[in-house]
């Protein structure tokens, strides 16, 4: 008779296969870093018209810090995707699963570009949104990501009651309620997130697919 | 009678899939569309020969699928599960789970404390 451990290796694999894309965890970090990165740009260049009044408009070079930042964390990802084919292999997702991802990717982006266009018209019609309104549809998404996950994912719970106490925070003006400082808070929420939640995913891999060990099954 | 009913049970069991290695390859394989060979080492900790021998007696089966191909110069064996395979873990799956309920049922009507069950 099979031991339960057996079992629940077998379910364990199962579960890690149907989620092996979401569990490469280090991509989602370095592109949290990346995040990170254009957050610390926006506190050192801020971009106020003031900025585009002086003679001669802004100076080029701190964009072309940002192209070589954004290009370093798109190497970086791209490297991982190679070492992770190499150290985990590849699993190929179901069709469904890559509808239900793709609908997700959409609706990621979706509640991260509309509350910013809703706020950009809020500006142009000279008033100012008191809330950073995509803190508050982005942690919704991300509730929604997790649940999607599973139960091994709660960690996308609390990251996403973090980023409704941090909407919270700005609504209640501890935080200058303009659209730039909006973006820039958005920038630091969201580069933390994929950080810590990206650091967790992986480790769950790790554990999940330890390095084979000299198993003493034959093949019979 | 519950016990001879567990047993056979038991004995109706598929020796090819119960073996853990394999369900644990079936059952992974089951939750995607395929996978490589890398991964399913991961996944059941077996060296490379006998993950080839284990995937070999899947395939003679016809419970897998296997795919050879090169990405660059390196070999890569792509696997995926069979319509048949598929519903053979899963046959084997709720096989386990009549087990599983039967063992239960047994140890409520033996009196054994539900800790030791």
């Amino acid at each position: 008779m099979q031991t339960i451990s057996a079992s629940a290796e077998a379910r364990q694999a199962g579960q890690v296969a149907a989620r092996f894309t979401d569990l490469l965890g280090l991509r989602q970090a370095t592109g949290g870093a990346g995040l990170l990165l254009a957050f610390a740009w926006s506190i050192a260049f801020p971009m106020t018209p003031s900025r585009f009044g002086q003679s001669g408009g802004p100076a080029l070079w701190p964009y072309l810090l940002l192209v070589a930042g954004l290009g370093a964390t798109i190497a970086g990802v791209r490297w991982i995707n190679g070492w992770y084919r190499r150290e985990y292999g590849e699993v190929e997702g179901t069709r469904r699963q890559k509808r239900v991802g793709a609908v997700l990717g959409a609706a990621g982006v979706l509640s991260f570009l509309v509350p910013l266009e809703i706020e950009d018209l809020v500006q142009n019609s000279r008033h100012v949104a008191s809330a950073n309104v995509a803190l508050f549809t982005l942690s919704l998404w991300i509730v929604c990501y997790g649940l999607y996950l599973g139960p091994r994912f709660w960690h996308y719970l609390v990251i996403a009651a973090a980023g409704f106490a941090f909407g919270v925070a700005t609504a209640a003006g501890m935080l200058p309620a303009t659209l730039d400082w909006h973006i820039r808070e958005l920038l630091l929420y969201f580069g933390l997130a994929s950080l810590a939640g990206g650091l967790i995913d992986h480790v769950i891999l790790t554990r999940s697919l330890p390095r084979p060990r000299n198993a003493s099954a034959d093949g019979s | 009678m519950l016990v001879p009913t567990a047993l056979e049970a038991g004995d109706a069991l598929d020796r090819l899939v119960h073996e853990p290695a394999r369900l644990i390859i079936l059952t992974a394989l089951a939750a995607c569309a395929r996978a490589d060979f890398v991964f399913l080492q991961r996944a059941t900790g077996l060296t490379n020969g006998n993950l080839s021998a284990h995937l070999t007696r899947l395939n003679e089966a016809r419970l897998v699928t296997i795919e050879k191909r090169f990405i660059g110069r390196k070999p890569n064996t792509l696997v995926a599960i069979t319509a048949k395979g598929k519903r053979a873990v899963e046959r084997h799956w709720s096989q386990l789970e009549e087990l599983r309920a039967g063992a239960l049922d047994l140890a409520t009507r033996s009196g054994l404390p539900k800790e030791s069950r």
